[in-house]
Order: C-alpha cells, then sequence, then structure tokens
C-alpha cells in the first residue's frame, strides 16, 4: 500500500507545472531554446531588410550572398533549436503526464470502498484518461506555443524598437489591451466549450445505456420515448456546438494587431518619405523588417486564442483531478506494527449499526444494532431478504468499511486496530457477482499468491471441483477469460472464485453464494466444492441452498438491517417463524416441518 | 496537431460505397441549410480572397515611396493605401468571423440530424443486429462518427477556401513575376514528401500511440471495476506494477508521436524559411540586375505571399487523412441507414384489441441462424387467466417462446395468436403494452430507483408507485437503501445486489400492468423468502390474468395450472404437476435432475451420472 506520504495538492497550477517542477533544469533549458527558436523565426525577416538595404547600395553582389546564405543558416538553426526544445518539452511533459496518471490511479485504488460505491466508474477512467490528456496538450503544445508566441512577441518589439522607437512603443502598448482581450475571449469561450464535451459525454452515456438496454425498451415499447429522449439529449448538444462557433467566431484581439500594423505601415511610410516623426531613420529594408515582422505576428495570432483556451481549461481539469486525490477517506489505518492477531478465535458483533457513507451524510441505516458471536471454526449461514443487511456484513468483515457504531472483534481484537491489508489476508471472500480478470484461468486462481506454483493451482481447482472443466478447455488453464466467444457458465465462474479463495487460504472465509438454477450434478459439485472451501476454518455463507442450512452450524437471519435470529437449524425450526417460512415454500420441506413437533404448518 | 481528435481510421475495413454516393447522403443532411451554406460559402471565399490580394497594398505602398518624388506630400500619397489596406483587412476579418458565425448553425444542425437519424434506426433495429454488435460500437454509429463526419464537414469548407487562397495567391505571384511564382513551387515536393511521411509514419504512430492508450484505458477500466476483489486480495501492488508497464508503453509511443510533429511542423517552418530565401535570391536578381524586371515593393510582396502559399498547401494535403476518416464513417453510417430490417410493423397493422387474450402459438418453427431449429412445430394453446409454466433443459428454447411473444423476432413458420389477432398484424406499440416482459438478466438504466420502477408506466404518480409497492410488499427491500426510493442507480446497479436489481425490474413489470404477464426466471437470483414477497405481489395483482413462467424453481412450478415440457425445441408434455410425474417421462428426469435437490436431499456421487432418469424409489 502506498498511502503513506501521498502529497495533497493546493492549487490547481501547481498541480498541472509539478512536471516542470520536478525537472527544473530540464525546463530551463527547453524554455532557453524556444527563446532561441523564436530569435531564429524573427531573425530572417530583419536579414531580409537588410538584403533590400545592402542591395540598394552594393547590388547584387557578395554582401547579398553572404545575407542570403545567412537566412539559410537561420533556418537550419531554428530547426535545430525548436527540434531540441521539442524534445525536452516532450521529455518533461509527456513524462508528467505518465506520473500523473499513475498517482491518480494508484490513489483511486487506495481509496475506500467508501469512494467507489458512490462513483461512477465510468468517470473515473474518462477523468483518468481524458482530462490528464487534456492537461498534457495544454502544456505541449499549448503552453509551449504560448510561451513561444509571446517570446516572439517580445522580440518583435525590441527589434521594432531598434528600428523605429514610435512602431516599438505602439506594440509594446498594444500588448496590455492585446493579451486582456485574448483572455477575455478565452473565458467567454472556454465554458462552452466544456459544456460541449459534457454534454457530448451526457450523450454517449445516454445512448450506450439505451443500446445496451434495447431489449427492455422494446419489451416496455419504449422506442418513441427513448426516440423523444435522445431528440433533448441531441439537441442540446447541437445548441453548444452552434453557440461555441458562434462565441469563438469573432476573435476580437486581432483588430489590436491589425491596427498596430496600419499605424506601422502609415508611420514607417511617413519616416520612410522623409517625414520625421522621430529621430530614428528608416529605410526600405527598416520598412519591409517592420511589415514582415509584423506580419509574422498575425499569423502566429490564430494560435494565441486556441492555447489560452486550452490552458484555461486545463485548470479546470486539474481541479477535478485534485478534488479525487485529496478525497478525505472515512476508513483510517492504524499506525504501528502488524498485531498479533487470533483469527481462529470468536468473530463478535458488538452491537453494531452501519450506514454507507453518503454525500449528504444522511443516508439509511443498513444494519441496525447486530449484535451476535460466531465461535471461532463454526459453518455459519445467513440468509435474509434483499438489502437486508447480509452482504454489508461481509464487507464489515473485510473491512471495506468501518461501522458507524458499535465495533468487530476478531479473537478479541478490534478490526479498526488491524490493517486494512492484514484483515484481508486472513478473511477470504467468494463474491456474489463473480469477477473474474481478462488474464489466463491459471493466473485468475492464483490471484491472491500470483507467485504460486502450477501444483498449488492444480490442488486449488481439484478442490473447489474446477480442475475437469478447465482441463477440458483446449488451452486449459492458460484459457483467457473474458475473450470473445468464450464464455464461463455462473457455476463454472463460481468455483474458479472458490479456487481462487482457496488458494488465498484464508482463516475466515465469506461466501456470497446465490446462484441457484443449476442442474443436481453441477448442485454436486458445488456442494463438494463448498465443503472442501469451509474445511478447517470460520465461514459465513450467504446462501439459498436449504442443504447448506441443515448443514450449518450456525443459522442467522438478518432482515431490514436487524438481527431476526441466531442458531442452530434444530433450534431455528422450533422457534423462529421466519426460518420456518423458509420451509414452507416447497411440498418436501413442508415434511420437514411436519417433523417438528408442536408446530401448526402453515401452507401458503 | 495531437493523437486525440477523431475515432482512430479502420484500415481493416474498406469503404463500401463509392465517393460520390457518400457526399451527396452528406450533402442530404444539409437540406434546409442550404441558405446559410451558401452564404458561408460566399464569405470564406471572399475572405480569402481579400487575403491572398491585401499585401498588394502594403508592396505598392513601399514603391509609392521609394519612387517619390521628393518633396511631395507623402502623407497624402501612402494614407489612401493604408486607409485601404486597413479596410480589406478588417473586411477579411468580418467576412472570415461572419463565416465562422453562419456555420455554426449548419455544423449543428447537420450533426443533430445525422444524430437524429442513426439513433433512430439503431433503436429500430432489429434485435439480431443489437445482439451481435457490442453496444460500445453501436454507440460509436452515433457519437464518434457523427463527429467525425462533422469534423470532415468543417475540413472540407476549409480545405476549399484554402484552395482558392492558395489559386488567387498564386496567380498574384504570377502576376507580379512568373518566375517568383515559379520559384514558388519548388515547395509543392516538400509538401508532399511530408504529406507522404504524415500519411505512413505519422499514421502508423498515432495509430500505435492510441492503441497503447487503449490498453492504459481498458486497464483502469477493468481494475476499476474489479477493485473489491483487487482490495480483497491485497492485490494492489501488483496492478499498480501492472498499469506502469502499460502506462511506460503509452508514454513511449506517445513520446515518439509529439517527436513526429515536433519534426513535421517546424521542417515546415524551415522550409518557408529556405523558400523565403530563394525567391529573396531570385527576385534580388530580377529586382537588382542589369535590367529591373521588378520593384522592390513586388520582391517583397513575393517573400510575404510565398509564406501564403505553402501554408493552404500543407492544410489541404494533411487533412486529407481527416476527410478519409470522416468518409469512413459515412459509410458506417450508411451501414445502419441502409439495413433493411427483418422485422417491421405492417402498414396495415391494427391495435391490439382489448378483450384479446391469451396465447396460441400455431405450428411456429423458429431458428436464429437458418439450419439450427430452436422451436420445431410448436403449437399450444394458453387460455387467459391461465397460469402456465415451461419448463426443459438448458437450450431447449424456452427464452426463445418469451422472444417470439414479444415479437422479438418473427418465426419462420407458423403463426403466434394473441386472442385471436395474429401479433404479426398488431402495432408493436399495443403488442408491448398488453405484454410484459421480465427478462433472466435484470436490466437497469442510470437514474433513480423510482424513475426505473416507473419505465414501463411513465405516466404513473409517485404516490401510486408507492400504494402498490405498500400492497404487495416487494418494494420491502427500499428501506434500506440509502435514499429509499430516490437511490441512484450506478452502472447498471452495481451499487445494488442482484437480488435488489432483480426485484426493481419485477415492480417495473407490476407497475405497467399488462394483460399478458412472461417471467423468465425472473426470481433465479431472489432468495426464497423475497420469492415469496414475489408470488404474494403476483397473486395478489395478477391472479387472474394470463402468466407464463419460465421456471428455475421448484416452488414456480408447483404454483402453476399446467406445465409444458421442451426438449430439443419440440413441445413434448403438457399437464399438472402430479400428472406429469405419473407420466414417468421426460418432466419426471427432468425433475429428479433439476428440480428436486433444491429441497434438503442429500446427494450422492449418483448424481454425477444423471441425464437418465433416476430411478424413483431413491
Amino acid at each position: 500500500m502506498l498511502a503513506e506520504g501521498r502529497k495533497r495538492y493546493t492549487s490547481a497550477m501547481s498541480y498541472i507545472l509539478g512536471g516542470m517542477r520536478k525537472h527544473p533544469f530540464l525546463t530551463v533549458a527547453a524554455l532557453l531554446l524556444t527563446l532561441v527558436a523564436s530569435l531564429m523565426t524573427a531573425l530572417p525577416f530583419v536579414l531580409i531588410g537588410q538584403a533590400i538595404d545592402v542591395l540598394s547600395i552594393e547590388g547584387f553582389g557578395t554582401g547579398f550572398y553572404v545575407i542570403v546564405f545567412a537566412i539559410v543558416l537561420l533556418g537550419l538553426a531554428y530547426l535545430g533549436s525548436n527540434f531540441t526544445a521539442g524534445w525536452l518539452w516532450a521529455a518533461v511533459v509527456t513524462g508528467w503526464e505518465r506520473d500523473a496518471r499513475q498517482e491518480l490511479f494508484e490513489s483511486l485504488q487506495e481509496h475506500s470502498m467508501a469512494f467507489h460505491d458512490q462513483i461512477d466508474s465510468k468517470k473515473l477512467l474518462s477523468i483518468s484518461m481524458q482530462d490528464l490528456n487534456w492537461i498534457r496538450m495544454s502544456l505541449n503544445p499549448g503552453l509551449r506555443m504560448f510561451i513561444a508566441g509571446l517570446l516572439s512577441y517580445g522580440i518583435t518589439i525590441i527589434i521594432l524598437w531598434n528600428i523605429d522607437i514610435i512602431i516599438g512603443l505602439i506594440m509594446a502598448v498594444g500588448l496590455i489591451p492585446y493579451l486582456y482581450f485574448s483572455y477575455r475571449y478565452a473565458n467567454v469561450v472556454e465554458p462552452v466549450r466544456r459544456q460541449r464535451a459534457e454534454r457530448m459525454e451526457k450523450l454517449t452515456a445516454s445512448s450506450q445505456e439505451v443500446f445496451r438496454g434495447i431489449e427492455v425498451v422494446r419489451a416496455f415499447g419504449s422506442e418513441k420515448r427513448e426516440k423523444d429522449k435522445f431528440d433533448i439529449v441531441s439537441g442540446n448538444y447541437a445548441k453548444s456546438v452552434e453557440q461555441e462557433g458562434r462565441l469563438s467566431a469573432f476573435f476580437y484581439p486581432q483588430l489590436i494587431i491589425l491596427v498596430i500594423t496600419t499605424i506601422a505601415f502609415l508611420v514607417g511610410g511617413l519616416q520612410l518619405g522623409g517625414l520625421q516623426l522621430s529621430q530614428s531613420v528608416i529605410t526600405t529594408g527598416g520598412l519591409v523588417q517592420i511589415l514582415t515582422l509584423l506580419l509574422a505576428i498575425d499569423a502566429q495570432n490564430f494560435m494565441l486564442p486556441r492555447t489560452l483556451l486550452m490552458i484555461r481549461g486545463s485548470l479546470v481539469n486539474a481541479n477535478r483531478i485534485i478534488d479525487l486525490l485529496n478525497w478525505q477517506d472515512p476508513l483510517t489505518e492504524p499506525d504501528g506494527k502488524p498485531l498479533e492477531v487470533d483469527w481462529s478465535g470468536d468473530i463478535v458483533f458488538h452491537n453494531v449499526s452501519f450506514r454507507y457513507p453518503s454525500e449528504n451524510g444522511n443516508s439509511r441505516y443498513v444494519l441496525k444494532n447486530i449484535d451476535f458471536r460466531i465461535p471461532g471454526g463454526s459453518k455459519v449461514a445467513l440468509i435474509g431478504s434483499p438489502g437486508g443487511g447480509k452482504s454489508s456484513i461481509l464487507k464489515l468483515l473485510l473491512r471495506f468499511y468501518d461501522p458507524t457504531e458499535g465495533f468487530i472483534t476478531v479473537g478479541g481484537t478490534d478490526l479498526r486496530q488491524i490493517r486494512s491489508d492484514q484483515v484481508r489476508k486472513a478473511v477470504g471472500l467468494v463474491e456474489q457477482d463473480v469477477f473474474l480478470f481478462k488474464m489466463s484461468i491459471r493466473d485468475n486462481i492464483a490471484y491472491g499468491n500470483p507467485n504460486a506454483s502450477q501444483e498449488a493451482i492444480t490442488q486449488a481447482a481439484i478442490k473447489a471441483q474446477a480442475h475437469e472443466f478447465i482441463q477440458e478447455m483446449t488451452q486449459g488453464y492458460d484459457t483467457q477469460v473474458g475473450e470473445r466467444g468464450f464464455t464461463l457458465s455462473g457455476g463454472q465462474r463460481q468455483r474458479l472464485a472458490i479456487a481462487r479463495a482457496l488458494m488465498h487460504n484464508p482463516h475466515i472465509l465469506l461466501l456470497d453464494d446465490s446462484t441457484s438454477a443449476i442442474d443436481a450434478r453441477t448442485e454436486y459439485l458445488m456442494r463438494n466444492a463448498l465443503a472442501e472451501a469451509m474445511n478447517n476454518r470460520t465461514s459465513i455463507t450467504v446462501t439459498q441452498r436449504l442443504r447448506t442450512l441443515l448443514e450449518s452450524d450456525i443459522v442467522i437471519i438478518v432482515d431490514k438491517g436487524m438481527l431476526i435470529a441466531i442458531g442452530s437449524h434444530d433450534e431455528l425450526i422450533r422457534t423462529s417463524s421466519h426460518y420456518r417460512k423458509i420451509f414452507e415454500r416447497l411440498p418436501e420441506t413442508r415434511k420437514l416441518l411436519e417433523e417438528v413437533p408442536g408446530q401448526e404448518v402453515v401452507v401458503a | 496537431m495531437s493523437n486525440s481528435r477523431g475515432p482512430p481510421s479502420r484500415t481493416s475495413k474498406k469503404r463500401s460505397r463509392p465517393v460520390s454516393v457518400l457526399l451527396r447522403r452528406m450533402g442530404g443532411y444539409f437540406r434546409g441549410f442550404r441558405k446559410i451554406v451558401i452564404i458561408g460559402a460566399f464569405l470564406a471565399i471572399a475572405s480569402s480572397i481579400i487575403d491572398a490580394i491585401s499585401p498588394l497594398l502594403l508592396s505598392s505602398g513601399i514603391d509609392t515611396i521609394v519612387e517619390l518624388i521628393a518633396g511631395s506630400d507623402v502623407l497624402s500619397a501612402i494614407l489612401p493605401l493604408v486607409l485601404l489596406y486597413f479596410g480589406l483587412r478588417l473586411a477579411s476579418w468580418i467576412a472570415g468571423s461572419f463565416y465562422t458565425w453562419v456555420i455554426a448553425r449548419a455544423q449543428a444542425g447537420f450533426v443533430q440530424s445525422v444524430q437524429k437519424d442513426v439513433h433512430a434506426h439503431l433503436i429500430d433495429a432489429d434485435l439480431s443486429y443489437h445482439k451481435l454488435e457490442q453496444s460500445g460500437n453501436v454507440t460509436s454509429r452515433v457519437t464518434s462518427d457523427t463527429d467525425a463526419l462533422s469534423i470532415g464537414i468543417q475540413v472540407l469548407m476549409d480545405i476549399s477556401s484554402q484552395l482558392v487562397l492558395l489559386v488567387v495567391t498564386f496567380l498574384v505571384l504570377w502576376f507580379t513575376s512568373p518566375i517568383v511564382a515559379l520559384t514558388a513551387l519548388i515547395t509543392v515536393p516538400v509538401v508532399i514528401v511530408m504529406t507522404v511521411l504524415y500519411g505512413t509514419i505519422g499514421q502508423r504512430t498515432m495509430l500505435a500511440t492510441q492503441r497503447a492508450y487503449g490498453q492504459v484505458s481498458g486497464q483502469i477500466a477493468e481494475n476499476l471495476s474489479g477493485i473489491q476483489i483487487a482490495k480483497a486480495f491485497n492485490r494492489e501492488k501488483e496492478t499498480s506494477t501492472q498499469l506502469l508497464q502499460l502506462n511506460q508503453e503509452a508514454y513511449k509511443h506517445n513520446f515518439r508521436l509529439t517527436m513526429f510533429f515536433t519534426f513535421l511542423f517546424p521542417t515546415f517552418q524551415a522550409t518557408a524559411v529556405f523558400i523565403t530565401a530563394a525567391v529573396l535570391f531570385v527576385g534580388a536578381g530580377l529586382a537588382f540586375g542589369t535590367v529591373a524586371v521588378i520593384s522592390i515593393g513586388e520582391l517583397f510582396l513575393g517573400v510575404i505571399l510565398v509564406q501564403r502559399f505553402m501554408f493552404p498547401l500543407i492544410l489541404v494535403s494533411l487533412n486529407g487523412t481527416q476527410v478519409q476518416a470522416s468518409l469512413g464513417a459515412m459509410d458506417r453510417i450508411s451501414d445502419v441507414l441502409e439495413a433493411k430490417r427483418a422485422l417491421t410493423e405492417s402498414p396495415n397493422a391494427v391495435v391490439l384489441e382489448k378483450e384479446s387474450d391469451g396465447i396460441v402459438f400455431d405450428n411456429v418453427t423458429f431458428s436464429y441462424l437458418s439450419g439450427s431449429e430452436v422451436l420445431q412445430d410448436v403449437s399450444f394453446k394458453i387460455n387467459p387467466g391461465e397460469t402456465v409454466a415451461i419448463v426443459g433443459k438448458t437450450g431447449a428454447g424456452k427464452s426463445t417462446i418469451a422472444s417470439l411473444i414479444n415479437r422479438f423476432y418473427d418465426p419462420q413458420e407458423g403463426r403466434i395468436l394473441i386472442g385471436d389477432q395474429d401479433i404479426r398484424d398488431i402495432t408493436l406499440k399495443s403488442l408491448h403494452d398488453a405484454v410484459s416482459l421480465v427478462a433472466q438478466e435484470p436490466y437497469l438504466f442510470d437514474g433513480t430507483v423510482l424513475e426505473n420502477m416507473k419505465y414501463g408506466a411513465p405516466e404513473i404518480t409517485d404516490e401510486e408507485v408507492k400504494e402498490i409497492c405498500t400492497l404487495t410488499l416487494a418494494c420491502e427491500f427500499l428501506d434500506t437503501l440509502p435514499n429509499g426510493y430516490d437511490s441512484l442507480v450506478l452502472e447498471g446497479g452495481k451499487n445494488l445486489s442482484s437480488g435488489q436489481r432483480q426485484m426493481i425490474t419485477i415492480v417495473r413489470t407490476l407497475l405497467a400492468n399488462p394483460r399478458i404477464l412472461i417471467l423468465d426466471e425472473a426470481t433465479s437470483r431472489l432468495d426464497a423468502y423475497s420469492e415469496s414477497l414475489v408470488q404474494y405481489a403476483q397473486e395478489k395483482l395478477f391472479a387472474t390474468r394470463t402468466t407464463v413462467v419460465i421456471a428455475h424453481r421448484l416452488s414456480t412450478i408447483a404454483n402453476a395450472d399446467r406445465i409444458f415440457v421442451f426438449d430439443q425445441g419440440r413441445l413434448v408434455e403438457t399437464g399438472s404437476h402430479d400428472e406429469l410425474l405419473k407420466i414417468n417421462g421426460i418432466y419426471k428426469s427432468l425433475y429428479e435432475t433439476y428440480y428436486a435437490h433444491q429441497g434438503i436431499q442429500e446427494l450422492s456421487v449418483d448424481t454425477l451420472e444423471t441425464e437418465a432418469p433416476i430411478d424413483a424409489s431413491r
């Protein structure tokens, strides 16, 4: 676990610039080279002007050749410096993207289930991929272009200042409103652009959902309704597209450059024509320099709004990421060394109440005052209606959560005193909807101990009654789970999950066993697998299997978050009406009830 | 300038339609925006032309001043030129901006009408289509393909205005000096080489990067959905390491891609410098040679225009890929639009009569793929108000019966009646209003629990929902959800247990209040107690309605009026539980293999040999 020392971010800017702060030398070198490259773009225009002056004086001769040659050299120098600058930028920024993604994922992974139960994983995925991608692009090419643009502008001011102070001054003064209006423009357009992206996300999500559930749509004859719904979503999106187009159409800061160019044209022309406006003397070449440089700035102008948009947008993306990174986990790990815990001891719920953490903090209790003791080594069956609290009990035992009130002890130690990874080493789970990873069957079984030998894996599979069907597959243990055209039946998945749990070899085994509708053969295999799994450890099984109830040491019934009854089958069938109800449904099991003395059989 | 734009070009699949057909179809979606498009095109062309000729004023300004006779009024000589320059540039800016402003509407409308069209076709497409395609692929027809299309349209418009700019610029150059104009053509081979590089190495690198990013994304997605297991098995470190490898791989590709662009664009830029030097050299020879062919102003013009000439050329050639991609998208969209539906509502379909009830299968034969019949010559009659259980081994055709009654498919032979109306002559809407199916897999939509419950009956009020819930006890489980009825369903219900999901789908159907109820293993994920609640609700609300139950549990079969036994697509036995047991046929063996053990009897090794009926005495 990497929880320790994970840093907290205070501002979006510091997050975004994290990569540059990590590599200060590379960053400085990249900036310097960007400056050089910008110089190399501006200087050819200066030389063109000089060439014209040289031509006017010397004519078509050596002096001119040298200048043309120098322009070619500048082109090469530009190529070299810009490529190196690009390499440095890429190294810093692309590397940052990789590290940031890794950091974000690890942080998400560490967040307890309180986090994951509340947040749509599609959103997390899109933040880890898209948002980070956007930030990266806002740095390179975004920020890079922005800086290069500013540098070019600055260099042009200096050059023009030297040619003619008035034009230089106009340009310097023009920079302020130019930047100001560019920023304002970005400020107006960016939210619309974001809205457009969000609406696209929504459109994607809603249509995917409908196509996935197309059968339900059909069955309820709600095609028309879905089409109407989509029309609204798609109409909203179209509105955003239009709005973005319209808002971004008039990039008015460009007019400032246009005005500067026009004034420079006028002033330069007048000076050249002999009308003395300032101390400087403008040659023909000088005027050419002024005009070519300004036209170059004008051409670069179209990049600026885009880069500003990107940079401004990335601040929002960064804030979304920071919110995830800085999430305050209600589950805190104890300090200090791992404790000695007697895992084969009694499991005791001390008046446990629990509600899932939620944003508004007023979710309902899913467990209320649960108080029971399970002696170590017992086979426990846990039953109750859906939402009754069965899986919550299992989740608490895995320390996915801590109880809201009360506490749980194992062998006398409070679970909250034990680090969650230590808990999960000792407590194993076979979950309800078996989740298998897209890897080989072998790797899935060895999920809890990746270094396990083939021998051990086969043993686990045999015990879980899975070996047989695995061997029947053409690629045996190397068969990839989840590939096209290859599906495992529910029973097979569950037996793989049991094998996985057996490899884990926990002291306490939690089984959420809710498959039904299997034939007797599979049922027989399953019962053997379960019996094997429960051997020599404390086990808690959520089950619908009546046979399992009979074979358990203890049956626990929970309903609506409350403990209804606890005891052995023989006790409960006599004392609990809830328990008896289960056996009333089937003709065969009704006989069982009849055997119990002194009870009326209620026929449903 | 990045890899994230547009969908991956699918080189593996060739376009199946000629370009002209695809372009015509794209054009079709602009109907209704014709005026806008024409105005837009006019504005764009105007802006391009002005852009191309405005430098003329600068050059003639230079010439005017250079040739000015000393002492004459310089201000009055150049002021008109300066003002005209300003005016033209302003006009170009306004025209260009208005173009974007105007066209935004057409573009938005275009995207919307394509989306609407594709979405509607997909909603109505045969179920077999949806079964074959992954939902993600289907969705991308509506989203990324229409997006690629609209980008393509924009690129096409941009290309046209850039072409105008290119041609006019070249003409201006030509009239200035044919030799300078020809010198400018040196750019062409450079641009061609770069375009080829972009089309080969660039595209390859881009695809490799996309693939590498796809893997990172897939890994993160899988790890997030399996997070509970990763935590339960303390696998966090390994998952991190795994991701680190993929992440590193993606970094390598992305770095390469960035470097490719870092090479490509500056090379264009440097070429522009070289070409400027060349034009300067050639132009200077013309202007300052023994005979001055061109003026200094024209030399300046050549230098300026040669750069103007290059960039539209680059844009036009590089954007070819984008156009290709959007043609591909249009092709895929056309597949959807042109797909012939196997199952359609008949033009003279009538509404299902209120009195029509009961289901008749009349010699129905059906196969999903021709050659392997799932149902063979099946005939039966289910009386109005009767509850029939359908049993059979996996693959016996049980779920198919449910699908056929819902008319998800049409049988190849025979007919299906409700009352005495053939369901092929009934409007689908009225059929689905009368018949309700609870499918095996509980499927929920994003939204609140209440919204999901009301899906089949949107007009029902919240109070009515709660009333029925209280009456039937079927919603007891809601008491423990964080926000009761208003709890959000996340990702199809990851925050609910599968039993809860199934309960919601059942309540959804109860509320839809159908005349005919079809339950396809609808309670498979419920525990015995909840199942009894469902049965109670069913009895209370639907006791008198026609019900077909595809059964997996003994308790459901036991409560049916009649049982239909299917074997290999044929209806082999009918009767009540007791009657069928007495026949000592397939039902009995099914009962022994599939249902009896749901009770409490012990199973022995013998069960491993079950397939044949087991001795009843055991």
